[in-house]
């Protein structure tokens, strides 16, 4: 009873970093892509987005990062209580206060700039310094692999370090939530099974947010706490699926009966949406 | 890479040289009036004779280049800059621009005569009618071959126009405008001859039609061997330029090739 009543008085306390409700959008001329879409993510929660290409994924994400506005619904970024729910949309004009950091799916460097001034980038906007931008990078590179990029362009590097320094340029740019889209679906099957268990090791470090999206079902099961699935065109309900793996996480995990039960589940979700045959 | 670079050189130097050799023994052999074409060695022995005189008309015409360059480059890059930044513009100066090529320069040219009067100034304009427009546009197309995305990713981030601007489009333009610069400084060197024939008191272009006018050959030669070695000189100083400012990004690695 008390453990209970425990569970039940600490929902409250989940503390929202992402809140989306009722979103509506679509392109002028096109069926909408979203309707009435509604999902949370608390702080420090890894939550994946699973669908199929083409349901307007990227859109999105581009809402979220203030670059659409939505035609209804809001959307919270951060903990913020003082924000104004009349301006839902993030105003790219006002950083600051419940902003996204968004890792592009192509790594999007500068080819001008070194691994160091590249991963400097995002600070440099939030107003830092560049000596101290520089100075905060360096420290963290070689936890990133990147230790002896320092000085390399992008070029140089394979598309596993490309990834890496974007992320970590997302990262350092300070949003309450990391958004990113389908990060590692241009890398190679190897690349791709690292750079997840590097993921993995960072975001039991650093607990941040993320708000990751694939339509690879074995990738989004083995990193997130939380998959929903868009099962349906135009989205607007998702399908959660919890996933009870202990973290931190390893990749004989996908190995586990729990996530054999949650793959087929997903398999389901998007089986009936092919099957369903309405279009 | 330097050596690799070095020996690249070696044909063309030989080429020249044979070029040089065949000009030397062909107006020997065939007896060509000077005034044709003057022998190589008599060119040679003019530039060497007149190396003062010469001296001085290469350095106004250098300086009318160079100071035609400086001002297209910064006009041009406004220019570009205008265009990419504003709608407006994009839609007037840019067909304006292009549709500017389809005036004969040469027949505008007597006009910054009339203007500038037969001093520097007339020849520096002409000098920036001949270069305004291809360091214009490619600076334009500079601007243009910005990666979207990237700007996006900055725009998501709370990037000032500011910051757009400073770290993302003029650095992403600079290719552009060096091939701009490039072929501005391969033509600077013709529009500052031009605008001496007009009128001008000195310059190696003027040197040159004085000498034909009194049908000295080796010494028109001289004068026009000394303005294509300027506009070679141009080219690859701009070449250099470019090297610095680019060094790191792969596109110049690649195309690097040549210089």
């Amino acid at each position: 009873m008390r453990s209970e009543a425990e569970a039940v008085a600490s929902i409250p306390e989940r503390r929202l970093a992402l809140s989306v409700q009722g979103l509506t959008y679509g392109f002028p001329g096109a069926a909408p892509l979203f309707d009435g879409l509604s999902f949370d993510a608390a702080e420090g929660e890894f939550v994946t987005l699973l669908a199929a290409s083409g349901l307007g994924k990227t859109t999105l994400f581009r809402l979220l990062a203030g670059l659409l506005k939505p035609q209804a619904g809001t959307i919270r970024i951060g903990t913020h209580a003082d924000r104004k729910p009349e301006n839902p949309e993030h105003s790219p004009a006002s950083p600051g206060k419940g902003r996204v950091a968004y890792m592009p799916q192509r790594d999007c460097l500068m080819p001008w700039r070194s691994v160091l001034d590249n991963a400097a980038l995002g600070l440099e906007l939030a107003g830092v310094s560049r000596q101290e931008a520089r100075k905060r990078v360096r420290e963290l590179l070689p936890a990133f692999g990147l230790a002896d990029a320092e000085t390399k362009r992008p070029y140089k590097l394979s598309g596993g370090m490309r990834q890496r320094v974007s992320f970590l340029r997302s990262m350092l740019a300070g949003g309450d939530v990391l958004l990113l889209d389908e990060p590692f679906s241009a890398l190679d099957a190897m690349t791709r099974m690292e750079m997840q268990l590097w993921l993995l090791s960072v975001w039991e470090r650093e607990r941040k947010t993320i708000l990751f999206v694939t339509h690879d079902i074995d990738e989004a099961l083995l990193l997130s706490d939380r998959v929903l699935v868009a099962s349906s065109s135009p989205v607007s309900a998702l399908h959660e699926i919890p996933v009870r793996l202990r973290r931190p996480r390893r990749y004989e995990d996908v190995l586990d009966g729990t996530f054999a039960d949650a793959k087929r589940k997903a398999l389901a979700l998007l089986g009936r949406r092919e099957g369903g045959g309405s279009r | 890479m330097r050596r690799r670079r070095a020996a690249s050189a070696v044909p063309v130097v030989l080429f020249v040289l044979l070029l040089a050799v065949v000009w030397q023994l062909g107006t020997t052999l065939f007896r060509v009036p000077h005034y044709i074409v003057p022998k190589l060695s008599d060119v040679l022995v003019s530039l060497w004779e007149d190396r003062g005189v010469l001296g001085r008309h290469f350095a106004v015409t250098l300086e009318e280049s160079l100071l035609g360059l400086a001002i297209s480059a910064v006009f041009g890059t406004l220019t570009a800059a205008c265009i990419e930044g504003s709608k407006l513009a994009r839609r007037t100066l840019y067909p304006l621009l292009v549709a500017s090529q389809t005036v004969p320069i040469v027949a505008l040219s007597p006009i910054m005569v009339m203007w500038f009067g037969y001093e520097l100034w007339s020849k520096v304009a002409v000098v920036v009618l001949f270069t305004f427009f291809p360091l214009a546009v490619n600076t334009a197309d500079g601007f243009r071959s910005a990666d979207a995305e990237i700007g996006e990713w900055m725009r998501s981030m709370g990037a000032s126009r500011r910051a757009l601007w400073t770290k993302w489009k003029l650095p992403s333009a600079l290719p552009g405008f060096f091939t701009g610069l490039k072929l501005a400084a391969a033509i600077s060197v013709g529009g500052a001859t031009l605008g001496e024939w007009l009128g001008g008191e000195a310059g190696l272009g003027m040197y040159a039609k004085r000498a034909s006018n009194l049908l000295r050959g080796e010494a028109v030669f001289a004068g026009v061997l000394l303005l294509s070695a300027m506009g070679i000189g141009l080219f690859l100083a701009a070449s250099l330029l470019e090297r610095f400012a680019l060094a790191g990004r792969r596109e110049v690695r690649r195309e690097g090739a040549v210089w």
